[in-house]
This record gives structure tokens, C-alpha cells and sequence, in this order.
């Protein structure tokens, strides 16, 4: 709701105040917004006018509920269009417009201070100003990118609006987002007399005879400039940033004309960019699922945890220990020797100390949170935990010993967990009295800076040990899958995926770089080649033994990953580690290895590019499809959460089950049985998605 | 259809592209009123009636800006009967130029018409008319923005030339330059540029280093190793070329052509216009191709324009006597020949563009004249002139020496 006040001296103040605890600016806001402007703006009686609002914030920006269920051009342009009628109608009225800046003012919000012929912020430590839009790889809609670069130059504008960097009050005042900070008690009376001393206001680029501030977007150094930048996001985010560069397109275009025409411009790729798959998967992955991948553990849960023990004190055991005492909670870690013990005691103590000097936490908390672990090898420790995770070594005897030591010490009542990235907790489990004291708890390294955690829970898992693994995740601030039981569970199933397929089109004499550069041309941190380097390719070979053992996954259908790894082990070639791989390293970087031609002879003719990409990609899906049809998952958007955070999926393609939507299920499965034809039975189309595509239906609604 | 003769052509020496290069006082206006000046001197065409003065312009801006041809007529004192017009198509500009006085000539639209070219890049730079790549992100995207060392290095790459490829191919370029220079063979064509004064601005071509050897080549930095690795392009063009794993920079000032201001004009017409001028006519242009290509790997083009101008007159590679194919950098050429099978021995017999300059929108006349001048030097039968071309094209031209 807005409200109009009147002021002395004929001085009308619009107030914003929306629903919820921060203004938010959804299409019913904007509309107000346009009629009130209207009036106050024709009405002889006003003589200026203070935008302002009665909440702690100004206004945080547009409504991302509403954005992202516009799914066409004409809804996006009904949401932003009311705004840019009633901003033009503002600073075209003659009548000074004051944005009195109460508190923070981002993207749509700081869109209408930068309408306003003067922005006056209350001096608060807490406000932010700027354009964030491009985080979701969006950009402003409102104005922004014409009215910023107008007011400090192009290239001052894109270092903000590119990076979607948002500035504190003094920064925002030194860049020239505000005119003026005072104490925020003065903030109406600074607005009256700005008002009182400018009665006939109007835009520097209003004005005849208006120089744009910076370099002319038409001279030598302007154009290098656009060749710089677009250079600089092409090579960092490949073709993936679409957002980056219609901000760049805009930065020019619409600068270099008349400020009509460049919002006009501003307009016309903002409504493409929002209205795309990619701004709708972006805000998901970081607004919507993020929300979803936090559930609440049954009332009470995991309330008696005080003492978590931990098993195990190799790097997945040491994060876990530092992130549960992160967590308040006191742990006790065993190892099989003291000298072991006290080995993981010195590496907790380095987690710690990187995490003070990366300023994220100071060195009394970090202190004191290492006194709160104790490393021990003795077992009789561990009968005060009230929870154990275990995390030693991957195989199965070694983890059933590790139970019948814990079970012997502690109380009946308390839930083992196992970091297990693989083995089926029901086999696990069998190696307990009770095994329906166990869940699976699947950590991801380094435990203390990921954020995913994969819950495993078994056909015999209790409902109490599943509730405490829940409050575990929440206490450690987790964003959580939960996953049914089977082999390789839900992500390291699709990861095992990618990675036989990319070792598969080893075999086949696909060059790795070609392997690894057309997934991080989609957006891929890394390629699957390098990323078998990094997991040690012994380590990979056993890991698509194990995957291609009982309850093989359809994606390792006529896998050739384990006769590659086989014949590059046998070669010597371990991995990045060892200076050897599938590459050769040196400091220079990764070199070919001149006897790969020789094990796997070069395909010819090569294959296409973009053939390589739909294998590594397709396969991912189809097998997040099947795991979604078995049970394993039951929410795609967690899942495709879980693989942005997990594996590095590219947030813009959303996801392998957002991949499927935006590509369309039907001519997802066309091309899937293309690729079943030339290439085999792993890329055999799941009898659900053949049903949805059928009836056109999508995983993700929005 | 009428047959398109060329009588004769001149040139300038080439400056060098810098501050203190011998012709970089001068305007554009000045150095193409010269060219046209001394061309008239020779051939008497200015009252001869031509139908047009057509010159290539790289970059049309600023100075070089405007209308070239016709600024240039009205520079020279020539009758203000005689329009000009400019083309312009980065570095063939000077052979389109060529291309499209031979077209009128050949469709009987002119008879007599003047073919022409200039560049001063001391004072206009490559790219210097600005266009989509240095305003339009989303254009760049689509056209897989490269500059242009660093398409040549994936050129190299992908080609598997090595650094001692390209630097053995510029020393023999700097070999032949100094050779030809030496014997006099460019002694018909160019002109010393001699101001009003009467004071010798330029009588040379100056880039060239005669007695360049392998060590001196070596010495030298790769060039776009720079904008490679920190501005980003060596990461871009793997998106395009995922089978790159390094590119390799193996472009110096060396095995780059130089830069350089300069100008050119030739004399093209009908057998009947020539007769009237009393001019014999030196050769005959048969046929002419551009063709485009990937704008990311941008200057494999040649071989495929050529291709298509021999296929017009039933010929191939074998058949041609001499090639000039532009030395814009080593690779290309190395790639011409390895595309083609034509031996080193046919191409760029008096070395190219890495010896004595590229004055981007002279050097198709600049060569064709070269071409002209070695095939009645040798007496050989035939030639093609051909050049890459920016965003990803290539221009070839196939001319016959007429035998008197």
C-alpha cells in the first residue's frame, strides 16, 4: 500500500508500506504506485514530492513470485510497464522529487530513487544500495541500467550492475548512488529543504546540452572497453550469462540514444531475459529450493543431542567434527590409534585457523570451538554421544567392525549415522543389533564450506533416527536430500553417471579436452575428465566396479569406464595428484599425454561436439528420471538443487530435471532415442518421461 | 561479355604505420590524390571519360572517412565529371575494389574505370570505424568475437604450425622482399611520394628488415599471448574449439604482417577503351570468388575463395603459375599452401605483407600490381591474388597475362 501525506508548503510524501516484514514491489504495488504518481503529479496544489517508506527498508526490490510466474513476454511487460510510465511521469513533472532513502534500496526499490531528482539516505550502517538483478543472471528492468550510467559514467555503472554489487551508504555516496547522507531522524527535513530551494527540478539528461559522464560508448576507448568486458564474461561464464551480456548490450545501445529510446532497449531484454528458462531456473536454485532443502525435523527431534560422536578421523570425519562444534554441539572423534587421534585433533585445529584468517570467525570462537572436540582411540568415550556419525573407510568390513565396537558402548537409544557415499544402508545396517538405529548422513568434502547433505533412509531406518538426522542437518545448517536407500544412492548415482559416461567417450577415443571443454562451455566448473583426475583414477575405478556390481544403475549399461580406468591404471596413470593422468601436468598446466592414442585410438571421423555434450548431459537426466520413478527421490527440486550444490550442475540449466523442462519432455525423448539408437540401452527413455511428454508435462511448474 | 583488361597500375612505397613512418604526415586525401596523379601521368585516363574511381577503404573513418575516390579526384584538380565511390570489406577492400571495376567493365555497364585503394594506419587504427563488435555483447556472442593475432594462433594450433614454422616462413618472406627490392622488380610500379615542395617524403618501402635471421626472429615476444591469457580469449575460443587444450601463441611482430600507410591505383577497361588511350593491355582479369566462413577461426578463407574463382574459369590450384596470397600472418599462408598443394616456389615469389606492410584497404591492388609485374618479369601465364578477410571471409582474383 502507498499512502499520500501532505506536508507543509503544498509537499506531498508517498509512503510505501507492502505486505510482509520488507517492501517488495509486485505488479498491484507498481500500479498503485503509477495512479498515485499520476495524481500528485498533476495536481497544481503540489509543489514536491518525497518518496519515502514507513518500514526499516526503502524497498528491497521486485516481487520474485511474481516474476517467475510470468512465463510470457506480455506477463513480464504488465509487471514492470506501470513503473516505467509512472518514473518518466516523475521526473518530467517539473515538481521536485526527493527519494528520501529511510533505509536499504535495491533493484526496484533503488530504481525509483534514481527517478527522483535527489536522493537523500539516512546515514545507517545497515543499508545497502544498488542493482543485485545480475545474481540471478537478470538485470535492472526499471531504469537502471540508462538512469546509473547517466549518473556516473558506463563503465563506473557496469562494475556495479555486472557484478550486481550493492554498496553501504558512504561507498554509495563516494560512487555517486546518493547525493546526500544525514542522520536518519533529518531525513524529511533534508527532503523539505532540497525540495524548498529546487522548485523547478529536472534530470541532468533532460537537460539540453547533457554530457554523459565517462568514456563516449563511440570513441576507441569506449568500444575496447565493450570488447573488454564482454571478453571477460564470455571467458569466465562462456555463452551462460546471457544477463551479462544484455547488460552490456544495453549499456551501449541505450546510452548512446535519448533516454526514451534507452529504456525502450532496457525494456525489450529485460522482458527476454525474465521471461527465459534460464532467470526462472536461477531464481529457483536460489530463492525457491533452497527453502524446500531445509525441512524441519519432526517436533522434538533431536532435542537430547548434546555430545555427537564421530568415527573416523580422516577428512570427511575432521569437517564433520568442526562443523558439528560450529554447531555449539560438544563431539568426541576416534580414531584406531591415539597417534591417529591426535593427528585429526591438528587437522581440526587447520580448519580452524583457515577459517580466522578468511576473517570468518575470530580466533576466541575458533578457540574455544576446538576445545569442545576431543580426539580419542579409546571407544569407552564414546558412551556419553547422543549421535554417531561414522566416516571411515569405504568398505564394508571395515565399517561393521567399527558398529560392533560402538554398539558395545553406547545406549541403545542413540542413531548411527554413516557418511557413506555409496554403500546401501541396509547393508550397513545388517551389521548392527538394531538396525533401525541407522540412517545415512552423505557429507560432502570439504564438509565445513558445502552446503549439501544427502539423508539416506532405509526401508528399516527409524522414524526417530530419520527426525535426528533431520535436526542434525538443521543444526549445521545443511540444505538436504532425502533420498531412499539403494546403490550410490541419489547423487553419487548421478555423479557415477557423468563420470562413466565421460570415461566411456574416453574409451572411445574421444580427446578428453573436448570431453572437458563442452560441459564447461555450459557452465561447468570443471570438466568430467579433470574431475576424474582430481578423484584419483584407481579411486574412479573402483567407484564404477562397485557401481556396476548388484542394482547397477541403467546409466552403466554398456559403460566402458571400468576398461578405461583399467587400462589407464595399468599405464601408470593415477591423476592430477601424482603429475599423471589423463593428462600430463606440469606448472604450466595440463598437456596432452602422448600414450593416450595409443590405449584408446582416436576416434574418426571425431565425434561432434555437441554429441559429446547431449552424452554427458542426457544421461544425467534420464537417470535422474528413473531415480525420481524408483522412489529414490520424490521432489525435483531439491534434487536439481542438490546437483547445483553437489556437483557443480550449472544453476542456469536449473538442473538434470529443469534440463528436461526447458528443452521440452518431448523433444528431450526424441532426441534421447537418437541417442539410444547410435550409442546404447542407458539412454532408453524412462516409461515416465515417455508419459509426460506425451501429455506435455514439466518437472518443475515454475 | 565484355573482357576486363587491367593497363596498368602504380603504387607508394609503403610508410611505416607509426608517429615517425615517411608518410605519415600526409592525409588519406593526399596520399590517394598521388596514386591517382601519377596513374593519370602514366595512362592520360583522367580525360579519357571514366565511368568511376572505385577505392578500397579498411576503415572509412574520421580522415580516411567520407568519400575517398571522389574527395581524392577533387584533391588531384581532375574534372569534376569523374565520380568515386568506396567499397570496403577490411582487408580485400583493395581487391573488391578491383573486383567491381572488372564486374562493370565485364557487364558492359563501364568502360574505362580506376581501381584504387588506401589505408594510413598511422593515423586511422584496424577496426578504427568501430561497427557491432565494439558495441553489441550479444552480437560477439554469436560471432565467436576473436581478435585477429589471436584466430591466427588458432590457425597455428589447430594446423599444428609450430613457432619455427612461422619463423622460417618470415625470414624467407624478408629474403625475397630484400631480393626483389634489390632487382629492381617493383621498379615499375612504385612511385617516390614527393611533396609540393619537391622534398622526397618516401621512396622505399621502409618496414622491411633485410638480413632477419631465425635468432632475430626468436628473440621476439608472442604478441597475443597477452590478450590470451588475461584478457580471457584463450578460454573463449575453446568454447568454439573444444579439441584445443593450449593455444599456442606463435605470432610475433615477426610472422605478422607490418603496419603500414599506403596507396594504390589501377587502370582497368575494354579493349576499345584502351584503344583510345593508346594503351596496350597488360592482362586480363578472368575471374573472381569470396567466400565466408567460422568468424572465430576467421582467415582460412583464401583457399576457398580461390577455389571457387578458378572453378568459374575450369580451373585449379595446378593450373596457376604464381600466387600472392596475403601475408596477414605466417599460418595463413602456411595453411593456403598445405590446403592447396601449391609449393612455396608459386607463392609470394617476391615476399608479402610480413616484409613490407599490409596497408589494409591498398593491399589487394598493391599485390595484383605485384602479380602483374612478376608475370611479364617471368613471363608466366597466370596468377591469383587472395586475401583473408575479417568475421571470417576470403576474396580471390584470377588474372592472365595477355601476351603481345
Amino acid at each position: 500500500m502507498i499512502s499520500v501525506e501532505k506536508l507543509e508548503g503544498g509537499i506531498a510524501r508517498l509512503v510505501i508500506a507492502t505486505e510482509g516484514s520488507v517492501n517488495t514491489l509486485s505488479t498491484a504495488t507498481n500500479v498503485e504506485f503509477a495512479k498515485i504518481v499520476d495524481e500528485v503529479t498533476r495536481d497544481p496544489a503540489v509543489t514536491g514530492i518525497i518518496i519515502t517508506s514507513s518500514k526499516s527498508d526503502f524497498a528491497v526490490g521486485g516481487n520474485l513470485d511474481e516474476l517467475r510466474a510470468a512465463m510470457t513476454p506480455a506477463a513480464v511487460a504488465a509487471i514492470i510497464d506501470p513503473s516505467l510510465k509512472a518514473f518518466r511521469q516523475l521526473e518530467l513533472s517539473g515538481k521536485p522529487v526527493v527519494a528520501a532513502l529511510n533505509g536499504t534500496a535495491l533493484g526496484g526499490g533503488y530504481e525509483i530513487a534514481l527517478a527522483c531528482h535527489r536522493r537523500i539516505a539516512a546515514d545507517r550502517p545497515d543499508a545497502q544500495f544498488g542493482l543485485p538483478e545480475a545474481g540471478l543472471g537478470l538485470m535492472p528492468g526499471a531504469g537502471g541500467t540508462q538512469r546509473l550510467p547517466r549518473l556516473i559514467g558506463i563503465a563506473a555503472a557496469a562494475e556495479l550492475i555486472l557484478k550486481g554489487k550493492t554498496l553501504g551508504a558512504k561507498d554509495a555516496l563516494k560512487a555517486g548512488l546518493v547525493d546526500e547522507l544525514v542522520a536518519p531522524e533529518k531525513l524529511t527535513d533534508a527532503a523539505i529543504a532540497w525540495i524548498k530551494a529546487n522548485p523547478q527540478a529536472s534530470q541532468p539528461w533532460d537537460r539540453k546540452g547533457f554530457v554523459l559522464p565517462g568514456d563516449d560508448p563511440q570513441s576507441v576507448k569506449g568500444r575496447n572497453w565493450e570488447i573488454g568486458q564482454w571478453a571477460k564474461v564470455r571467458s569466465r561464464a562462456a555463452g551462460t550469462d546471457e544477463g551479462a551480456m544484455a547488460i552490456l548490450y544495453v549499456l551501449h545501445h541505450g546510452v548512446e540514444r535519448a533516454l526514451d529510446a534507452g529504456i525502450a532497449i532496457e525494456r525489450r531484454h529485460f522482458i527476454r531475459l525474465a521471461s527465459a528458462p534460464e532467470a526462472k531456473n536461477r531464481i529457483r536454485n536460489t530463492f525457491f529450493a533452497p527453502k524446500a532443502a531445509r525441512p524441519n525435523p519432526p517436533a522434538g527431534a533431536g532435542e537430547q543431542i548434546k555430545t555427537v560422536g564421530v568415527i573416523g578421523g580422516g577428512m570427511m570425519g575432521n569437517g564433520i567434527a568442526f562443523s558439528s562444534a560450529r554447531a555449539g554441539l560438544d563431539v568426541v572423534l576416534i580414531d584406531v590409534t591415539e597417534e591417529k587421534a591426535a593427528e585429526a585433533a591438528g587437522r581440526i585445529a587447520k580448519i580452524a585457523e583457515r577459517q580466522v584468517s578468511r576473517g570468518r570467525m575470530s580466533e576466541a570462537d575458533a578457540k574455544s570451538l576446538v576445545s569442545k572436540i576431543e580426539c580419542t582411540a579409546d571407544y569407552a568415550k564414546l558412551a556419553k554421544a547422543d549421535f554417531v556419525i561414522e566416516a571411515v573407510f569405504e568398505r564394508l568390513d571395515v565399517k561393521h567392525d567399527v558398529y560392533r565396537k560402538a554398539e558395545a558402548v553406547l545406549r541403545p537409544d542413540v542413531t548411527i549415522a554413516s557418511n557413506t557415499s555409496s554403500i546401501p544402508i541396509a547393508k550397513l545396517a545388517a551389521g548392527l543389533n538394531d538396525p533401525s538405529r541407522m540412517v545415512g548422513m552423505h557429507f560432502f568434502a570439504p564438509v565445513e564450506t558445502m552446503k549439501l547433505l544427502e539423508i539416506i533412509v532405509a526401508p528399516g531406518t527409524s522414524e526417530k533416527a530419520r527426525g535426528e538426522a533431520l535436526a542434525i542437518a538443521k543444526a549445521l545448517k545443511k540444505s538436504v536430500i532425502v533420498v531412499k536407500d539403494g546403490l550410490g544412492f541419489f547423487t553419487s548415482r548421478m555423479v557415477s553417471s557423468l563420470s562413466s559416461e565421460a570415461m566411456t567417450l574416453l574409451a572411445e577415443g574421444v580427446a578428453p579436452q573436448v570431453i572437458d571443454n563442452v560441459m564447461v562451455d555450459q557452465g561447468f566448473a570443471i570438466g568430467p575428465a579433470t574431475l576424474a583426475e582430481l578423484t584419483k583414477l584407481p579411486l574412479l575405478k573402483d567407484i564404477m566396479l562397485s557401481m556396476s556390481s548388484d542394482g547397477m544403475p541403467v546409466s552403466m549399461k554398456g559403460s566402458r569406464a571400468v576398461e578405461a580406468l583399467t587400462k589407464l591404471v595399468d599405464a601408470g596413470r593415477e591423476g592430477k595428484m601424482a603429475g599423471k593422468g589423463i593428462y600430463d601436468y606440469s606448472e604450466a598446466g595440463p598437456k596432452s599425454w602422448s600414450g593416450l592414442a595409443e590405449i584408446f585410438a582416436p576416434r574418426a571421423p571425431s565425434l561432434a561436439g555437441e554429441t559429446v555434450r547431449r552424452r554427458l548431459l542426457y544421461t544425467q537426466s534420464l537417470e535422474a528420471v528413473r531415480a525420481l520413478e524408483d522412489g529414490t527421490v520424490d521432489d525435483p527440486v531439491t534434487a536439481d538443487l542438490a546437483a547445483v550444490t553437489g556437483w557443480g550442475y550449472p544453476s542456469h540449466l536449473g538442473g538434470p530435471f529443469a534440463l528436461i523442462d526447458t528443452i521440452g519432455a518431448q523433444e528431450f525423448a526424441v532426441r534421447a532415442d537418437a541417442l539410444r539408437a547410435e550409442f546404447g540401452e542407458r539412454f532408453a527413455v524412462p516409461g515416465k518421461l515417455r508419459d509426460m511428454a506425451a501429455k506435455g508435462e514439466r518437472f518443475h511448474a515454475l | 561479355m565484355a573482357e576486363a583488361y587491367i593497363y596498368d597500375a602504380v603504387r607508394t612505397p609503403r610508410g611505416k604505420g607509426r608517429p615517425n613512418g615517411g608518410l605519415h604526415t600526409l592525409s588519406p586525401v593526399d596520399l590517394s590524390a598521388f596514386v591517382l596523379t601519377e596513374l593519370d601521368r602514366r595512362t592520360g585516363f583522367a580525360k579519357a571519360d571514366p565511368e568511376d574511381v572505385v577505392f578500397g577503404v579498411g576503415d572509412g573513418v574520421n580522415d580516411q572517412g567520407s568519400n575517398m575516390a571522389r574527395s581524392a579526384i577533387i584533391q588531384a584538380g581532375m574534372p569534376d565529371s569523374i565520380p568515386g565511390s568506396t567499397v570496403s570489406r577490411f582487408c580485400s577492400s583493395g581487391l573488391d575494389a578491383i573486383n567491381v571495376a572488372a564486374s562493370r567493365v565485364m557487364s558492359g555497364q563501364a568502360d574505362l574505370i580506376v581501381a584504387g585503394g588506401i589505408e594510413m594506419m598511422s593515423l586511422i587504427p584496424i577496426g578504427g570505424t568501430g561497427g557491432p563488435n565494439g558495441a553489441d555483447a550479444i552480437f560477439n556472442n554469436r560471432a565467436h568475437y576473436t581478435p585477429l593475432g589471436i584466430a591466427a594462433d588458432l590457425l597455428a594450433t589447430l594446423c599444428g604450425h609450430s613457432r619455427e614454422d612461422v619463423d622460417a616462413y618470415s625470414m624467407e618472406s624478408q629474403a625475397r622482399a630484400a631480393a626483389a627490392w634489390q632487382g629492381k622488380r617493383f621498379a615499375n610500379s612504385v612511385i617516390p611520394v614527393i611533396d609540393f615542395n619537391g622534398e622526397t617524403l618516401l621512396a622505399h618501402d621502409e618496414y622491411m628488415r633485410p638480413g632477419t635471421g631465425m635468432a632475430d626472429l626468436a628473440k621476439l615476444p608472442a604478441a597475443f599471448q597477452g590478450m590470451g591469457e588475461k584478457g580471457g580469449f584463450d578460454t573463449i575460443v575453446k568454447q568454439r574449439y573444444p579439441e584445443v587444450l593450449n593455444l599456442s601463441h606463435v605470432h610475433t611482430a615477426g610472422n605478422s604482417s607490418g603496419i603500414v600507410d599506403g596507396a594504390a591505383a589501377m587502370l582497368i577497361g575494354s579493349l576499345e577503351a584502351g584503344e583510345k588511350l593508346g594503351l596496350k593491355p597488360r592482362a586480363v582479369i578472368r575471374s573472381f570468388a569470396s567466400a565466408g566462413m567460422d568468424p572465430c577461426l576467421m582467415l582460412a578463407a583464401p583457399a576457398d575463395a580461390t577455389k571457387k574463382a578458378l572453378a568459374r574459369v575450369g580451373k585449379d590450384f595446378a593450373d596457376v603459375d604464381l600466387y600472392e596470397v596475403n601475408e596477414a600472418f605466417a599460418s595463413v599462408v602456411l595453411h593456403f599452401m598445405e590446403r592447396t598443394g601449391v609449393s612455396h616456389d608459386r607463392v609470394n615469389v617476391n615476399g608479402g605483407g610480413i616484409a613490407m606492410g599490409h596497408p589494409i584497404g591498398a593491399t589487394g591492388v598493391m599485390l595484383t600490381n605485384t602479380l602483374l609485374d612478376e608475370l611479364e618479369r617471368t613471363g608466366a601465364k597466370s596468377g591469383v591474388v587472395t586475401l583473408c578477410v575479417g568475421l571470417g571471409m576470403g576474396v580471390a582474383t584470377y588474372i592472365e597475362r595477355v601476351e603481345h
